[in-house]
């Protein structure tokens, strides 16, 4: 029968790890889902309904075990998970998600994936800021529940609607609600929003910055473009009383007899909510469109074009004016091919030669084409097809992206199945089926060998980036890269998400495409197949074009993916000794499991540790050839079966590999007797045992050495001198629960010395691969997710400087002979370690 | 290397779910293996088609509204005996098991499920069809 005290000890350690449990079930249902999106799968509505089921259970479970572990001291956290699983759980049953009842949202909230609320226009400029990382004005969006809110106040919404009955004439149509929207009242509760979005913005941008106020409807650019058809106001003074007069000019002009026209004869007065963009206005030198995909080229010749203009491109994109039209090719490094200058140079006309032809007329100087064409294969890749791109060039010269949305092309027939089949058959195959689909889709280019290090600058846009890891370094190469392909990695890594981030078909772990591909040939990788080609294959870059009535990856199955995603994988708490480290700030499951584990550990050593639980346990002593005992309770698997039922315990007898290991380094032959001893220890260990033995008899800390131990794991508090140690180790096959905590504080001597042999312990805790925080004589050292072999024998080696740090306390001659003495232990632990490579 | 076209004729398949992701992304994938694949989310329309034009291999979800994945089946069985039907689930009872198979089913995968379980699964129900069709000519 286990002693009561070892019963009350396992219901905690129990709760302990089931957290670890549920933890790693959580992050392996979210590596299957980043799957899933990366294309792995082929997955349906129940599957994300399951996914959302489970990961609650779990994380609700997570959330729990750690308050009980803990007496409740993260109840905070229940409302995190609560808040962040309702969220999921619209999103499964298509809800509009978090942030729906929100009047206006700040441009960092925003990305692709909420244009039903803030319209196409600010979702993508947010994905482009935030995700893709180019230059956008900063701003908010005034969503369209803000448009909602006027129409319903105003009662515009049944007001239109019965004019209509009576009205059939778009023109006075229009008149009559123009006269509506004059009379209309900002509702107080979205005059507050916008003030308060207002002096953020106006916080981050200076006030001597004016505004853009543009049209962004939700529904706008889906399968209607309503292109032109809306309206922007800029620049606009950054004052509340401008900015809402503004606004609802931008909302009147929802009914303009031009937009009733576009609708049709119904006045569809619900549809097409306007949400608003409200943004740092940015004057231009040049501006103009990128169209990634020429319309007017032949099909075999595919082309890039720019439309440029001197000072703002509203004149441009109305139609107004003609601007200088560059056709480039769409592969790196991007070439002219033809262009067509109107002559247009600003203020100061040149003159006309004597050949009748203006010269040096070119708005765009060469060298700005290349960063022109970049964003805009970058953007293309990034929103699936091809698209059509408002840009500028501020007063810096710096490109800044104004809008950009997907061009309308005539859809094109998807090539005949036989033929890509027959194309592919004569195709030279240069890989396949080796590898896992990080990112699904089909990319063509030349082979870019590349270095972790190396600088992502040099890299070609729409280059295939190959590779030997999959280094979150990549980033950089990832987002202008075509495809990547690497010899090691997983699909599951870091720079696999930020493949699906970027789009970039990514292919990682195929062992040997370094070998394979060689530097410069073009090469077409095809990621679902697992397949590279030589060359370029048309039939599959055409069937993939072909798709671009609802991607694949726009599919609502997808979308709905990747908004869970978001609220699921990433992490923000990351770092356990900042103050941010908190349950509040919580974001994401991921960030709630990552807290857990941190607080877990925490909480455990903070049980085991404490007084009450020393005293009236019922334990039993360990059988040690040393003058110090050591109490242990097993709380199961870490004693032998065969135990004999009173008596010490045989050193024999403990199965727990955690203690084992430190059992092993503090009781080593080096540590204590060696003979001739080593690094003169010889004098420093002299009368060794009779000091020991003094010590371990002071009655005020007989019985305080407690081991309490498991086959997985150990918590031993062992106290030596006026050391206080603990040694908080759990040990598994799955590297990823492994961890080792190392706490040492103790008196001895003064305040100097003992800062001094913290520092020195510090810097071999850091040899033996332990994260360590010093303060004072205070050193917490952690290390976590080593394989078991490696955390043994660091064990071992912590066992042999606890036994070092004793032997020191006792016969602290001198610190330079400590010190002597420690730097022959660092030199020792520099022997390799069974699989030495820091993970 | 998966082929369904070669010097056989090319072959006709048919997705069946009414969940349009599906159909999408196995259309991706089976047609540039050179497959003419139709794919439907509705089985009443899917049955149609299948009766205006027979199909060699059927993929189809087992739970649907109005005519579930068994009905497809014998459907598809009926129109062109040859046919190699592959039937996708989240779950199915081993009486609904015994069923299909009862019914000539070639094989259930369960979902998600990777792509590559799925071509292996059909290149084998072509490795059949290709024997059946050898089979008449040599007698």
């Amino acid at each position: 029968m286990e002693p009561p005290a070892a019963s009350q000890f396992s219901i905690p350690f129990k709760k302990f790890r089931r957290i670890l449990e549920c933890n790693n079930a959580v992050i392996e249902k979210i590596a299957e889902m980043e799957s899933a999106l990366g294309g792995e799968y082929v997955f349906d509505q129940a599957f994300l309904r399951s996914a959302v089921a489970e990961l609650g259970k779990l994380v609700r479970e997570v959330v729990y075990s750690l308050n009980d572990l803990s007496d409740n001291r993260f109840l905070p956290l229940y409302d995190r998970f609560e808040a962040i699983h309702n969220h999921l759980q619209d999103l499964v049953s298509s809800g509009p998600g978090p942030y729906a009842d929100h009047l206006a949202l700040p441009y960092y909230l925003l990305n692709r994936d909420l244009d039903h609320l803030v319209g196409a226009k600010n979702a993508n400029l947010g994905e482009i800021r935030n995700y893709l990382h180019l230059p956008t004005p900063d701003g908010f969006a005034i969503t369209g529940a803000a448009y909602n809110l006027f129409m319903e106040e105003n009662d515009l919404f049944v007001q239109i609607e019965e004019m209509a009955k009576a009205v059939t004439d778009n023109t006075e149509r229009a008149a009559r609600i123009s006269e509506m929207f004059k009379a209309a009242v900002m509702p107080t509760s979205l005059q507050e929003t916008v003030r308060e979005q207002l002096a953020v913005l106006v916080a981050k941008i200076g006030s001597r910055k004016q505004l853009s106020v543009r049209s962004s409807g939700v529904g706008e650019d889906g399968s209607r473009s309503f292109a032109g058809q809306f309206l922007s106001l800029l620049p606009v003074q950054p004052k509340l009383k401008n900015l809402l007069a503004a606004y609802q000019q931008v909302l009147a002009a929802r009914f303009t007899a031009q937009v009733l026209d576009y609708l049709g004869d119904e006045v569809q007065v619900r549809a097409v909510p306007m949400a608003v963009a409200v943004q740092e206005y940015i004057p231009v030198r040049q501006a103009g469109v990128i169209y990634t995909l020429d319309t007017t080229a032949a099909q075999d010749r595919e082309l890039l074009t720019i439309t440029a203009t001197i000072g703002a491109g509203a004149e441009l994109v109305s139609g107004r004016t003609d601007g200088d039209r560059y056709h480039l090719s769409r592969q790196h490094p991007f070439a002219p091919v033809r262009s067509t200058l109107c002559g247009q140079t600003g203020d100061d006309p040149l003159q006309i030669g004597e050949d009748g032809l203006r010269r040096g007329s070119a708005t765009l100087e060469r060298g700005f084409f290349t960063p022109l064409a970049e964003a805009g294969m970058l953007l293309e890749k990034a929103f699936d097809r091809p698209q059509d791109i408002e840009w500028g060039r501020d007063d810096n010269g710096r490109l800044v992206i104004l809008q950009s949305r997907r061009l309308n092309l005539p859809p094109r027939p998807p090539p005949q199945p036989g033929r890509v089949a027959a194309e592919l058959r004569q195709a030279v195959l240069l890989m396949q089926g080796t590898g896992q689909v990080a990112q699904l889709g089909i990319g063509s280019g030349p082979v870019v060998h590349v270095e972790a290090d190396g600088d992502p600058a040099d890299f070609p846009v729409g280059g295939v980036a190959v590779c030997r890891y999959a280094s979150p370094q990549l980033s950089g190469v990832v987002r202008k890269a075509a495809a990547i392909i690497t010899d090691v990695g997983s699909a599951t890594g870091h720079l696999a998400a930020i493949a699906r981030e970027y789009r970039t078909p990514a292919l990682f772990g195929t062992g040997n495409a370094t070998e394979i591909l060689n530097e410069g040939g073009n090469v077409t990788v095809d990621a679902e197949e697992k397949r590279v080609y030589a060359g370029f294959i048309k039939g599959l870059v055409a069937l993939q074009a072909s798709a671009q009535d609802e991607p694949y990856l726009s599919t609502p199955e997808v979308r709905t993916l990747r908004r869970m995603l978001r609220w699921t994988a990433p992490i923000n708490l990351t770092d356990p000794t900042a103050t941010t480290f908190q349950a509040v700030n919580c974001h994401t499951l991921h960030d709630i499991i990552r807290f857990s584990h941190e607080k877990a550990v925490e909480s455990l050593i903070l049980l085991h540790s404490s007084e009450k639980i020393a005293a009236g346990t019922s334990s039993r002593d360990l059988q040690l050839p040393l003058p110090i005992r050591i109490r242990l309770i097993d709380l199961g698997g870490g004693l032998g079966a065969d135990l004999a039922p009173e008596g010490e315990i045989p050193r024999q007898q403990v199965q727990s590999r955690p203690f084992n290991a430190l059992l092993e380094g503090m009781l080593g032959e080096g540590v204590w007797d060696r003979e001739p001893a080593p690094f003169g220890l010889r004098d420093l260990l002299s009368n060794m045992s009779r000091p020991l033995s003094a010590l371990t008899n002071a009655p005020a800390y007989s019985g305080d050495n407690l081991a309490i131990i498991a086959e997985n794991y150990c918590n031993l508090s062992l106290r030596l001198g006026y050391h206080f140690n603990v040694i908080d180790s759990y040990l598994s096959a799955d590297p990823d629960d492994n961890y080792i905590y190392f706490r040492f504080v103790g008196g001895f001597a003064d305040k100097e010395k003992k800062i001094r042999r913290a520092a020195l312990i510090a810097s071999i805790l850091n040899s033996l691969y332990f994260k360590v925080e010093q303060q004072g004589d205070l050193i917490v050292g952690k290390v976590k997710m080593l394989d078991q072999d490696h955390m043994t024998a660091i064990l071992t080696r912590l066992g042999e400087l606890v036994g070092f740090t004793r032997q020191l306390d006792v016969r602290m001659v001198d610190e330079q002979a400590a010190e002597s003495y420690f730097a022959e232990f660092l030199e020792r632990t520099r022997q390799p370690f069974p699989a030495d490579n820091q993970g | 290397m998966t082929e369904a076209t070669g010097n056989d004729r090319i072959w006709r398949l048919l997705v069946v779910d009414d969940e349009a992701i599906v159909g999408k992304r196995l259309q991706q994938v089976f047609g540039k293996m050179g497959f003419v694949v139709e794919s439907h989310t509705s089985p009443a329309v899917a049955l149609e088609a299948m009766a205006a034009q027979p199909f060699d291999i059927v993929v189809t979800d087992l739970k649907m509204e109005d005519i579930d994945g068994i009905e497809v089946l014998s459907r598809a069985k009926t129109i062109n005996p040859a046919a190699q039907v592959i039937i996708i689930t989240g779950y199915a009872h081993s009486e609904t098991e015994n069923e299909a198979f009862a019914k000539g089913v070639f094989a259930f995968i369960a979902k998600p499920f990777r792509l590559d379980e799925l071509k292996q699964v059909i290149n084998r129900a072509l490795d059949e069809l290709r024997q059946q069709a050898v089979v008449p000519s040599a007698e």
